[in-house]
C-alpha cells in the first residue's frame, strides 16, 4: 500500500515536475506544451479566436440550428454541457490561489492563456465534429454520435496511431472518475459539512441520486439539464460579483491598472512569492488559467461532438465561446471581487490546527520571497511572536508567516512556549498542551472567495458568502454530471456501446465512496 | 480516517488525487500532438466553411 503511494509520488514527480528550469523556477513541460500548441494554432488559423468569436455567439444562440442534422443536442446544449464541466471549483478556488500566490498580475496571465487556449479549443471541437462516429439509434440513452480526441486520433491520423487513441481514452476515462467525479463529491460533502453540518452520508446519497437521475438519461437529458443549470449558476455568481463591482465603481479603473502593472512587475503577491519575481506570477496565472478552461485537455470536444450539425466548423466557433465565458468572464469576476474588496492581502482571524491542514514552514529570503522548507524540531514563541528573520524557518499559514499567536479565539491571551511540528502540538510556558492556536493569517482558495463576497455584499445583505457556498455546490454537481458523458464516450470507444450503462452505474457508485480526510486537497493550491 | 478502496487496494485519498493529476497530464500530450499534426485539416475546414458562408445556407429538407 505504501509502496503503491510511493510509486504514484515518483511518477507524479517525473510527469509534473519535468520541465525547463528558469532561475529557481521550473516551467513544467505540460505548460510549455499547452502554450506552445495554443500559439502555433493561433498563428496557423489566422487568429481565429479574434475574428470569429461573435460568430460563435450567434451560432450558440441557435440562430442557425437545423434539428434535422445528425447529432444528439443543440449547439446551445453542447456548449452548456461543456461549460458545466469546465466551470467548476477552479473558477472559485483555483483563481483565488493564483491571486494569493501570484498577486493581482496573475489575472492578466490567465487572460493570455484563455486567448491562446481558444484556438486550441476551436481545433479540438472542429476535429471532434469532423471525425465523430454516427451510429444508428439502439437505446435512446446511448446517444447516436460519439466523438473526441480518440476518434480524431484514430480516423484523422490513421490506424497506425490507434494505440495513442486507446491510451488517451483510458487516461481520460480514468480522469473522469477522479477529478470529474470523486473530487467533486468530496468538495460537495466538505462544503455541506462545514457550512450546514450535513452528514456526508446524506450529501452523498442526495448527490448520487441527482447525478444518477440525470446521467442515466444520456446526453439528451444531460443537455437539457445543463441548458438550465449552467446559465443559472453562472448567472447567480456573475450577477453577485457585478453588484459588488458596481458598488465600488470608482475602484474598477485603478484595479485594472494594478492588474496590468503587477502582470509585468509584480510586487504584491501576498504569499511573498510575487515580489519582483515575474516568473512566479506568470506561472500561477498560466497554470490556473489552463486548468480552468481545459483547453488542450481533450475533454470538452467530446461534449461538442454531440451537437446537431453537419458543419464541423459551426461547432468549432461555439468552442471559442467557452474560454471566453469561463476565464474572461467568470474567473475575472472572482479576481475583481478579491482585489476590490481587498481580502486577497488581508490577514483575518484564523483557527490554526497544528496537526496539519494549511500550515507550512517557510524561510524568508533577502529578496522578500518565502521558500517552503522542512519543519524545524521546534519553534520558540515569546509573547505571541515568532522570530521572522532571513534564513530562519518560520511557522506559516497558507505559506505566509504568522506574526502573532494566541491561545484563545478572541486573541487576548498571547501564546508563549514552543511549537513542536513533529508532535503537531504546542506546549505553553506553564506546561499546557495546545492542538490549536489562533492568530491573523491570509485566507486562500474557496474560503478566500467566500470572504470576498461576504465583505463585498455586506452593505446590502449578511449572506454574501453563501452565494459562494451555493456556487461551489452547483458547480460541483454540474461538473460531475458532464464528466460522466466524457467517461462514457471513452468506455464506448474502448469496449463498445454495451459498456455505457455499466460505466454510468460504477460512476454513480464511485461518487458515494469518498473519505473524510479534510486535508483540503480538493480545494488545495497545487 | 476512512480510506478509499480502489483498484483492489487501499490507498490514501491524496494519492488518488495525484493519480488523477497524472492521468490529466497524460491526456494533454497525445491530444496536443494530434491537434498540431491535423492543423492543416482544421485550416482547410475553416477556410471552406467561411468562404461558403455555410451558416447562411437554407436547412435541408
Amino acid at each position: 500500500m505504501d509502496l503503491f503511494e510511493q510509486i504514484i509520488q515518483t511518477v507524479k514527480f517525473y510527469v509534473d515536475g519535468f520541465g525547463i528550469p528558469v532561475g529557481e523556477q521550473v516551467i513544467p513541460l505540460k505548460v510549455i506544451a499547452l502554450l506552445g500548441a495554443g500559439f502555433f494554432l493561433t498563428v496557423r488559423l489566422g487568429f481565429v479566436q479574434l475574428r470569429y468569436l461573435s460568430h460563435g455567439f450567434a451560432v450558440a444562440t441557435g440562430r442557425y440550428d437545423d434539428p434535422n442534422e445528425p447529432g444528439d443536442v443543440s449547439h446551445f446544449q453542447a456548449l452548456t454541457t461543456a461549460l458545466s464541466a469546465t466551470v467548476g471549483i477552479g473558477n472559485i478556488a483555483g483563481a483565488a490561489w493564483a491571486i494569493h500566490y501570484g498577486g493581482p498580475g496573475a489575472l492578466f496571465w490567465m487572460w493570455m492563456t484563455a486567448l491562446l487556449g481558444a484556438a486550441t479549443k476551436f481545433s479540438e471541437v472542429t476535429l471532434a465534429q469532423r471525425y465523430r462516429e454516427v451510429t444508428a439509434e439502439t437505446h435512446k440513452h446511448e446517444g447516436t454520435v460519439a466523438g473526441g480526441p480518440m476518434y480524431y486520433i484514430e480516423h484523422g491520423l490513421g490506424p497506425r496511431w490507434r494505440w495513442m487513441a486507446i491510451f488517451f481514452a483510458i487516461a481520460l476515462g480514468f480522469t473522469a472518475f477522479i477529478t470529474g467525479n470523486a473530487v467533486q463529491a468530496n468538495t460537495l460533502a466538505d462544503t455541506m459539512q462545514s457550512n450546514f453540518g450535513t452528514p456526508n452520508v446524506v450529501t452523498g446519497l442526495l448527490a448520487a441520486a441527482v447525478v444518477a437521475v440525470v446521467i442515466l438519461g444520456g446526453i439528451t437529458r444531460i443537455g437539457r439539464v445543463t441548458a438550465v443549470l449552467a446559465p443559472l449558476m453562472a448567472g447567480i455568481y456573475v450577477l453577485s460579483a457585478l453588484v459588488i463591482i458596481a458598488m465600488n465603481a470608482g475602484a474598477v479603473l485603478p484595479t485594472f491598472a494594478l492588474i496590468m502593472r503587477e502582470a509585468f512587475n509584480p510586487s504584491a503577491g501576498v504569499a511573498g512569492t510575487g515580489i519582483g519575481v515575474l516568473l512566479v506570477t506568470l506561472n500561477w496565472g498560466v497554470n490556473r488559467g489552463l486548468f480552468s478552461n481545459e483547453a488542450g485537455q481533450g475533454s470538452a470536444p467530446i461534449a461538442h461532438a454531440a451537437a446537431k450539425t453537419d458543419e464541423p466548423v459551426s461547432e468549432g466557433v461555439v468552442g471559442l465561446v467557452e474560454p471566453f465565458i469561463d476565464t474572461i468572464i467568470i474567473v475575472t469576476m472572482t479576481c475583481l471581487v478579491l482585489i476590490i474588496t481587498g481580502v486577497y492581502d488581508d490577514r483575518v482571524p484564523s483557527e490554526m490546527t497544528l496537526a496539519g491542514g494549511d500550515l507550512t514552514y517557510v524561510t524568508p529570503q533577502p529578496d522578500g520571497r518565502f521558500v517552503e522548507g522542512d519543519a524545524p524540531a521546534s519553534i520558540r514563541i515569546t509573547g505571541g511572536r515568532q522570530p521572522i528573520t532571513d534564513g530562519q524557518v518560520a511557522f506559516a499559514w497558507h505559506d505566509v508567516p504568522v506574526e502573532r499567536f494566541f491561545t484563545d479565539v478572541a486573541q487576548t491571551q498571547a501564546f508563549t512556549g514552543a511549537i513542536d511540528p513533529a508532535a503537531g502540538s504546542a506546549v505553553g510556558a506553564d506546561g499546557t498542551t495546545y492542538d490549536t492556536l489562533y492568530g491573523n493569517a491570509p485566507e486562500g482558495g474557496a474560503p478566500l472567495t467566500q470572504l470576498g463576497f461576504q465583505r463585498g455584499l455586506a452593505p446590502l445583505v449578511d449572506w454574501g458568502g453563501f452565494i459562494v457556498v451555493l456556487s461551489v455546490m452547483l458547480f460541483a454537481i454540474s461538473t460531475a454530471i458532464s464528466w460522466s458523458y466524457y467517461g462514457d464516450r471513452c468506455a464506448a470507444y474502448l469496449f463498445g456501446k454495451q459498456a455505457v450503462l455499466p460505466y454510468r452505474l460504477v460512476y454513480v457508485a464511485m461518487g458515494l465512496s469518498w473519505d473524510r480526510d479534510r486535508a483540503g486537497r480538493g480545494l488545495g493550491p497545487r | 480516517m476512512w480510506r478509499w478502496v480502489f483498484l483492489g487496494t487501499v490507498i490514501a485519498p491524496a494519492a488518488v488525487w495525484d493519480l488523477g493529476d497524472i492521468a490529466l497530464t497524460v491526456c494533454i500530450l497525445p491530444n496536443l500532438l494530434a491537434l498540431v499534426l491535423l492543423s492543416s485539416k482544421t485550416r482547410t475546414l475553416m477556410d471552406d466553411y467561411f468562404s461558403r458562408q455555410a451558416w447562411l445556407q437554407q436547412p435541408k429538407d
